[in-house]
C-alpha cells in the first residue's frame, strides 16, 4: 500500500518537473529579449566620480550588446554561464564595495550586456556605483 | 531546548554555510537544498533554527544584498514543502522536489522585483535566468538522486 502510495508521489512529482521543464523552455524561447540585424550606430558614456564622462561612439552589427562592447573591448569580467558579470568598463575595475550599473538613458536596464538588444541611436550608461 | 538540540543546530548551520562557500565556484550547483530537505526530516523544527543560522552566516560573509532578501524565505518555502511529505523516504521522490526546487528558484527569487521594478522587471530578470534554474533544477535533481540515502543514514545516526 505504502509502496503503491510511493509510486503515486514519484510519477506525480515527475509528471510536475517535466511540465515546469517544458514551461521554462516554452517561456525562454518565447519571451528571451530578440536582436535585430542591420548596422546601428549606439553611444556608451562612462561615468565614474573622479573623471569627467568619457564617450564612446560605436558602429556595429552586433545584435546585443555585449557583442558591440566587445568590439572595441569596452567590458571585462566574470561570466556565470552564458553572461558576463561586468567588472571592467573601458579599463576601469570596479575595486570591491562599488559595482557598474547599466542603464539605458538614464533608466535602469532589466538586462545585463548579453540579453540587452541594441538598436540603432541607442544611448547606454555605464556608471561607477558605490554598493550602499 | 536541550544542549544536544543546541549543537545540532550550530552543526547544521555551520555545515550548511561551509558547503554553499565549498560549491560557491559552480554557479547554481549546491548541496544546500539536499541538506534542507535532509535536515527538514530528520530534525524536524529544528530545521528552522538551522535555516536562521545559515541565512545570518551567509549574510555575514557575502553582505546584505538582495539577495539576501530571496534567502529570508526561499529556504523556508523548500522547508514548508519538506513538511507536507515528511513521512516519504524515497531518494527518487526528493530527487524530483529537489529538481522542481532549483527550476523554481529563479521565479522565486524574482518575487522582490516585482516591488523593486513591477512585474515587467520581475518577469525580465526571471526569463534571462532561465538557463540558470534548468541547470539548477539538473544539478539538484542528480545530486539529491545520489546522495540522499548516504546522507540521510550519516545525518540520522547524528540525531540518535
Amino acid at each position: 500500500m505504502d509502496k503503491k502510495l510511493s509510486n503515486k508521489k514519484i510519477i506525480a512529482s515527475a509528471s510536475v518537473l517535466i511540465v515546469i521543464l517544458l514551461a521554462l523552455f516554452f517561456v525562454y524561447h518565447n519571451f528571451f529579449p530578440k536582436g535585430t540585424e542591420g548596422e546601428k550606430n549606439i553611444t556608451v558614456t562612462v561615468i565614474t566620480p573622479d573623471h569627467d564622462p568619457t564617450e564612446i561612439k560605436i558602429k556595429t552589427n552586433a545584435e546585443f550588446l555585449r557583442q558591440a562592447l566587445d568590439e572595441k573591448n569596452l567590458v571585462q569580467g566574470t561570466m556565470y554561464g552564458d553572461f558576463l558579470m561586468v567588472e571592467e568598463v573601458n579599463g576601469i575595475k570596479a575595486e570591491e564595495g562599488w559595482w557598474w550599473s547599466l542603464t539605458k538613458e538614464g533608466l535602469m536596464l532589466e538586462t545585463g550586456v548579453d540579453s540587452t538588444p541594441i538598436l540603432d541611436g541607442d544611448h547606454y550608461e555605464f556608471t561607477l556605483t558605490e554598493i550602499n | 531546548m536541550k544542549v544536544k538540540d543546541m549543537a545540532v543546530i550550530a552543526m547544521m548551520g555551520a555545515i550548511l554555510v561551509t558547503l554553499q562557500v565549498a560549491f560557491a565556484f559552480l554557479p547554481n550547483v549546491e548541496l544546500v537544498s539536499l541538506l534542507v530537505i535532509l535536515s527538514t526530516l530528520i530534525f524536524k523544527r529544528k530545521t528552522i533554527f538551522i535555516l536562521a543560522i545559515f541565512i545570518c552566516l551567509e549574510g555575514f560573509i557575502y553582505g546584505l544584498g538582495l539577495w539576501w532578501i530571496n534567502y529570508l524565505y526561499i529556504w523556508y518555502i523548500l522547508y514548508f514543502i519538506c513538511t507536507l511529505f515528511k513521512n516519504e523516504r524515497s531518494s527518487w521522490f526528493w530527487a524530483m522536489i529537489s529538481g522542481i526546487y532549483g527550476l523554481v528558484y529563479g521565479l522565486l527569487c524574482s518575487i522582490p522585483n516585482i516591488f523593486i521594478g513591477g512585474f515587467g522587471a520581475a518577469f525580465a530578470y526571471w526569463v534571462v535566468g532561465i538557463p540558470f534554474d534548468i541547470t539548477h533544477g539538473i544539478a539538484n535533481f542528480i545530486i539529491t538522486l545520489i546522495l540522499f540515502k548516504p546522507l540521510y543514514h550519516i545525518l540520522n545516526r547524528l540525531n540518535k
